[in-house]
């Protein structure tokens, strides 16, 4: 399949003569191009799911957790959440559409991930939010799982 | 849908200011070719209409995007991706018209169509006697 992609990119690029082919900006520094790994890696293992899509980024404050997963091409019907007590379950799938690819990069596939959090949560408040392929899901804590200030009393 | 500007020289996109500082990833593509042309499909989160850019110079699309999704500016406990500037150039194939290449953003995936030159779709139809 790698080489079936590669291939026909060739062709293409061959088509058009001996400088066409894609440009590596020289001056991106990082990361590193693309490489088969790279795709592997990112693809998750087969149609199987994967515990690593999609990467997120988790803030916690004294009232939430704030959640953000990178899900490009993902709209709100293609996301599942799911909360279990303290566990928070993002599903979905990464459709591929059937086309002659000259090349492929982009994850598809299904994919699951889910995070068990320190605190209660007010399962009641959760709310999630897809924009520009950047999911949000903010999880106020519990009331009694919020830091509480102890008045010392006077005597 | 937004225009291509023709010069690189003429963009005033990247002038905008830089929400997120310094990092700048080559997104993934997919490139799909069929009988009416190509298209890229550029993996570019956080970006919008307002913050990406694609530009036709000498036979090369350059792709260029911001990530200008809100700064959380709470502490973060898990930190796998950034929001970046993504950039990537692809040197585009003579039978592309350049003067239709058009672009569209939904969901965070940016979508330019390189149609084929009417004359490069025409079939010539051989019959085997």
């Amino acid at each position: 399949m790698l080489v079936r992609t590669n291939t026909l990119w060739n062709d293409l690029a061959e088509a058009v003569g001996p400088n066409s082919h894609i440009l590596w900006r020289a001056d991106l520094a990082h990361p590193a191009p693309r490489n088969e790994f790279d795709r592997l890696f990112r693809r998750g293992l087969g149609d199987g799911v994967s515990g690593h899509f999609p990467p997120v980024n988790i803030a916690e404050n004294d009232d939430a957790y704030v959640i953000q997963a990178r899900v490009p091409g993902l709209a709100k019907d293609d996301i599942a959440i799911e909360l279990e007590g303290r566990k928070l379950t993002i599903s979905g799938e990464h459709k591929r559409v059937e086309a002659e690819y000259a090349r492929e990069e982009r994850a598809t596939g299904r994919f699951e991930r889910s995070f068990t959090f320190r605190h209660a949560l007010a399962t009641d408040k959760i709310e999630a939010v897809v924009k520009d392929g950047i999911l949000t899901v903010t999880l106020p804590k519990a009331e009694e799982a919020k830091p509480r200030k102890i008045e010392i009393a006077a005597k | 849908m937004f225009g291509i500007t023709k010069k690189q020289e003429e963009t005033t996109q990247a002038e905008k200011p830089q929400v997120s500082a310094g990092v700048t990833y080559v997104p993934a593509v997919d490139i799909t070719e069929g009988e009416a042309g190509y298209t890229i499909f550029a993996d570019v989160p956080g970006a919008n209409k307002d913050s990406v850019n694609v530009t036709y110079e000498n036979g090369v699309v350059t792709i260029k995007a911001q990530s200008v999704a809100a700064a959380n500016d709470a502490e973060h406990i898990r930190r796998e991706f950034r929001f970046a500037n993504y950039e990537r150039a692809f040197r585009v194939s003579e039978d592309v018209d350049a003067e239709k290449i058009s672009a569209e953003i939904a969901n965070g995936v940016l979508q330019v169509t390189l149609p084929r030159k009417a004359s490069a779709k025409k079939n010539i139809a051989v019959t085997v006697k």
